[in-house]
């Protein structure tokens, strides 16, 4: 582990180039730029906001419907960004690999770390927004420390996408189709998790059915912070620490195995 | 001190298709293991040292198994048995068209490269000149690498690779596309280096006027196995005599 670490550390200057590339390569060629961060967002937002919050009259939790879109979709996208990008690490850099050594672990901190900056100019706006709202009276619930308190939740995603990434992204160097399985685990978690609609709306008979989704109780904890929306039990947290765990050991040795055989594959 | 050692060295790849047959076979083996093994055998048992001012070519016709132990020696790939022990930092040249970020400069690409192969920024810093003068791209620096021609990818890398602090370069086809003007600019270069005993190379190419230039010693990779060292011209007498007894049979 140590070791491992020594070895990071060694090729931070090249860590830093890998971010530099993957911005360069995302931006180069765009009208919008950096720009596009905050559009996205803000039209995923917006067209939830008119369907669900007024057209299907859902629950928000007391804060205006577009507020609550943004925060639940940060987050969410944050998640999705992270894991579908590590998801497909072989497959994007393999003529990378296949050029000199470095450790491969490291392609994986770039992009966490590339789509961390991204996630924070999507946070600069919504803080932008809830001052707004703020401004506006429609909105009455900032606490600074919450919203420092909110990059913990960020921090249990960041670690699940990674580890979701590289079992993945391991899976696949043999075969190719498995990294598809990713996006129907982003498709059921999206909505199986309470991104849409408030957690007041869960019934508690069903509320069990929600130990089996290991982000619920983050995104939970993610809104109270920000919007005060009512927290689950606190068993959940457990479930999910206990599905990181698991995910981590799993990602662990796939990471090794792939590690070796990734020239022998792909 | 080796910068290298390779002590027997075996690496077997499969090269069976991957679909939903070799997808049922998998699964059988994770319930049975099975000991049998269909892989092909590519490198076997196969030794070599390396030390400080040594240039080797590396023998083999194609399939030989070349470019999976200058994989393995970089670390890019592991050996199935056997144990490398590295003294020394490597710079590789292996897929050096793919290494190279396409977006970034020729400027920007030699901090890359170089932070890659674990150089320092304040020495690449002190370098930049001498790396873009002997790959003759002062005029280029500033623009992106996707606008290069294939022979100037090559140049930067290249140029890289020998100007940088490293210990032992390998080079993998590197000069094909390159003109003879540069060709012989590199061999200049590289028996430069040698000679001050400050890197050693281990150098693949199927250009006999080039590995003979460049090289002191050779090494035949044939069915798998290697052989000893050998002064370049023997190594080349033998690897014909390979060849012929190939045609004759």
């Amino acid at each position: 582990m140590i070791s491992n670490l020594k070895k990071i550390y060694l090729y931070k200057d090249f860590l830093f180039q890998l971010i530099k590339k993957h911005f360069v390569n995302f931006y180069k060629q765009t009208i919008l730029g950096p720009l596009l961060q905050i559009i996205t967002p803000l039209l995923q937002s917006g067209i939830f906001a008119l369907v669900f919050g007024k057209l299907l009259d859902f629950n928000t939790d007391s804060v205006p419907p577009l507020l609550f879109y943004i925060i639940c979709t940060s987050y969410f996208n944050y998640f999705r960004g992270s894991a579908m990008k590590c998801s497909n690490v072989y497959q994007n850099y393999q003529g990378l690999f296949r050029s000199f050594y470095f450790p491969k672990i490291l392609m994986y901190i770039s992009l966490i770390i590339e789509n961390f900056l991204l996630y924070l100019i999507q946070f600069i706006f919504l803080l932008a927004v809830i001052l707004l709202y703020f401004l506006l009276g429609a909105f009455e619930k900032i606490n600074f420390i919450n919203i420092l308190l909110s990059f913990v939740p960020i921090l249990y995603i960041t670690f699940f996408s990674i580890n979701l990434g590289i079992i993945f992204s391991s899976l696949s160097i043999k075969y190719r189709d498995l990294t598809h399985f990713i996006n129907y685990i982003m498709q059921i978690l999206f909505y199986t998790s309470p991104i849409l609609f408030s957690n007041s709306v869960v019934s508690k008979d069903l509320e069990w059915f929600f130990y089996f989704n290991p982000i619920y109780y983050p995104i939970s904890y993610y809104k109270n912070l920000l919007i005060g929306s009512q927290m689950p039990n606190i068993t959940f947290l457990f479930s999910s620490l206990i599905v990181l765990v698991l995910l981590s050991i799993i990602s662990y040795f796939l990471y090794k195995f792939a590690n070796k055989q990734f020239d022998d594959f792909v | 001190m080796k910068f290298l050692k390779l002590e027997n060295i075996t690496k077997s790849y499969n090269l069976e298709p991957t679909n939903f047959k070799s997808f049922i076979i998998d699964v059988k083996k994770f319930f049975v293991s099975e000991k049998q093994n269909n892989n092909k055998i590519v490198i076997s048992d196969c030794n070599l040292e390396v030390e400080k001012g040594d240039s080797i070519a590396l023998l083999g016709k194609n399939g030989a198994g070349k470019s999976t132990l200058l994989k393995i020696i970089a670390g890019i790939t592991y050996p199935d048995y056997g144990s490398i022990k590295r003294n020394c930092t490597i710079a590789s040249m292996l897929s050096i068209l793919t290494a190279l970020e396409h977006e970034f400069t020729g400027y920007e690409n030699i901090f890359f490269l170089g932070a890659g192969m674990q150089i320092s920024k304040n020495n690449l810093e002190s370098k930049v000149d001498d790396i873009l003068t002997f790959a003759d791209l002062h005029e280029f620096k500033n623009t992106p690498v996707k606008r290069y021609s294939t022979g100037m990818k090559v140049r930067l890398s290249f140029s890289i690779c020998v100007n940088v602090a490293c210990d032992l370069i390998i080079a993998d086809e590197v000069l094909m596309v390159s003109d003879q003007a540069f060709k012989e600019k590199c061999i200049l270069e590289i028996s430069k280096i040698i000679e001050q005993k400050k890197k050693a190379i281990i150098f693949v190419s199927h250009d006999r006027y080039l590995n003979k230039k460049i090289c002191k010693y050779g090494v035949v990779l044939k069915n798998g196995n290697l052989s000893k060292i050998m002064k370049i011209d023997e190594a080349y007498n033998y690897y014909d005599l390979i060849n012929k007894k190939n045609i004759n049979n």
